[in-house]
């Protein structure tokens, strides 16, 4: 690759800044990375590829502007025009710089556009992974576990949204993307815990790296937004952990029976460091919490002894600024952990009665969904074990199991019953 | 419980949809196959079928007296029958984490509907 790993979304975000079209900037780069290999094999490597990649697919996408202004099929924006012109202008100068000095960053606005409101929440982190990181639709498709037909849709669709509404993204106005930063936020997130959308018949690591990496770029391009770094922190801890989640049959292996040797402790030591990053910022929010709390549990795991009060408060405090059904069945295994069995189904009781009150029949929405919450159920059921409550247990992993698509999962909590329950009716 | 997951999707054969490429179509197949797989294995599979696009149907009715054969669906749309899934699962909610992760609903759609009553082993059986 003659592209290092921030190239591909530094010269993407500097052609594309200019009236949003990311499928041109694209197109672009590819061509002059084409052309990379021939003119490089016969003249050797510049001195600054990059910047002479940012000139050739500069040009090529000069040559675009100019045809699409005089074919009368193309709708020419007046506005557009000015900007590019006045960029090709600045651009002018900077070319002149680009063999000595690095090229401007516009990765952020990058991002932001890839988390633009109007394109699908679930499409954001495949824009990202295209725009940003360069990967191919295929890659992207393989990763994910998506057909690449559909992946290669919804890019050009969203690419095509973004040229439409004209996102230039050369003077970002530092408040707006401030604003959008949470949603940057849960793209990347979504990047990393893709939700599994087909039972697969083996585990993926998916696009763990890129996600991290898009991770570590954030906190690099806002060093002092303490959620950043949180997310940075929560996704490296995680993936620290990745290498023992599966035991040598690819069985599913608890947290707490992980083999610690197993986990990487290099993405573990860069969670730490942007988890002190956190406390740096003195701003912590959802991200950060998690973030805390991971490390708590990993540490207990580590020392044979968990914090659970400190891990309390944590909940607590995650419960108080991002309330989540997750985060509200972890705080009740918390509970159960600190005051026994008793606290901690009163607790998940608790959990299925939050929010709004008073449906048509009764039942609020939160019930409804605590009710087919899988983690909900494997909880109950492990609670209702620990607590010699044999019964009890054996109904909530029934209901915990018929929830569980994920056949790994499915065979651990199958094994955890121990035959408790009839298989089939 | 029984439930069936009725899956509707555009008409390759219809004029404007996407023609999948033979990759695509071998990659779908896998999806579908790891699904069939995980249903299986998870004990709660009964039967799959995915269906022949609608041009090679043939309707069948009685309806005006005597027989009359048709080619073709009885009624032309642009999403069609496709495929049917059935399994048997505790519950809706059951059912319905089961047709989330139907890999068809990247470009189709899904029905989860319950069986009302099932003919099963030579008599019917209300669930």
């Amino acid at each position: 690759m003659v592209l290092s790993q921030d190239g591909w979304g530094r010269i993407i975000a500097l052609i594309a800044s200019a009236d949003g079209d990311l499928a041109g900037a694209e197109d672009a780069l590819s061509s002059a990375l084409e052309r990379a290999v021939s003119v490089w094999r016969e003249s050797g490597i510049p001195r600054n590829p990059e910047g002479w990649l940012y000139r050739v697919a500069l040009n090529a996408r000069r040559d675009a502007w100019k045809s699409a202004a005089t074919r009368t099929s193309v709708p020419w924006d007046p506005d557009i025009h000015d900007h590019i012109q006045s960029r090709l202008r600045d651009d002018g100068d900077a070319e002149e710089q680009t063999d000595s000095d690095s090229l401007p960053d516009h990765r952020l606005e990058l991002l932001a556009a890839c988390a633009h409101p109007d394109i699908d929440p679930g499409v954001r982190p495949l824009l990202m992974l295209s725009a940003v990181m360069g990967m191919t639709g295929k890659q992207i498709a393989v990763g994910m576990a998506l057909p690449a037909a559909t992946v290669a849709a919804r890019l050009t669709r969203a690419k095509k949204l973004i040229a439409d509404l004209g996102i230039g993204f050369g003077q970002p106005d530092r408040a707006d993307l401030e604003v959008r930063l949470p949603d940057i936020h849960e793209a990347i997130y979504g990047a990393f815990a893709i939700d599994w959308v087909h039972a697969e018949s083996e585990p993926r690591d998916g696009i763990v790296g890129e996600a991290l990496y898009l991770s570590r770029l954030l906190a690099q391009l806002c060093p002092d937004d303490g959620e950043s770094h949180g997310l940075a922190a929560v996704l490296h801890l995680s993936a620290a952990r990745f290498p023992a989640r599966r035991g040598g049959g690819g069985e599913f292996v608890s947290l707490e029976s992980q083999d610690l040797s197993a986990w990487d402790s290099t993405l573990a030591a860069r969670g730490e460091h942007h988890l002190r990053e956190v406390h740096r910022t003195r701003q912590i929010g959802r991200f950060g919490l998690e973030a805390a709390i991971q490390a708590l549990h990993m540490a207990g795991v580590r020392s044979g002894s968990t914090d659970w009060p400190m891990l309390l408060r944590l909940h607590d405090d995650l419960g108080a600024i991002a309330p989540s059904l997750g985060g509200a069945v972890s705080r009740a295994a918390v509970i159960a952990e600190i005051d026994g069995p008793e606290a901690g189904l009163a607790a998940l009781d608790d959990v299925g009665s939050v929010g709004g009150s008073g449906g048509a029949g009764g039942q609020t929405n939160a019930a409804k969904r605590v009710d087919s919450f899988q983690p909900a159920w494997a909880l109950r059921a492990h609670i209702l074990a620990r607590a010699g409550r044999c019964d009890d247990a054996a109904e909530a992993y029934r209901r915990a199991i018929a929830l569980t698509t994920d056949p790994a999962e499915r065979t651990f909590l199958e094994n955890t019953a121990g035959g408790r329950w009839p298989r089939q009716p | 419980m029984r439930y069936s997951l009725i899956f509707h999707a555009p008409d390759p054969r219809e004029e404007g949809s996407p023609q999948p490429s033979p990759e695509a179509m071998a990659e779908m197949q896998k999806l579908m196959s790891d699904y069939a797989d995980a249903l299986y294995s998870a004990g709660v599979f009964i039967a799959a079928e995915m269906l022949e696009p609608t041009e090679q149907t043939t309707t069948v009715t009685r309806r005006t007296g005597s027989v009359v054969i048709e080619d073709g669906p009885f009624a032309a749309s642009k999403e069609s029958l496709a495929g049917v899934f059935i399994i048997d699962v505790e519950n809706r909610d059951a059912a319905l984490a089961w047709a989330e992760k139907f890999p068809g609903t990247n470009y189709g759609t899904i029905e989860v509907r319950a069986a009302a009553i099932s003919y099963i082993d030579g008599r019917w059986v209300q669930p």
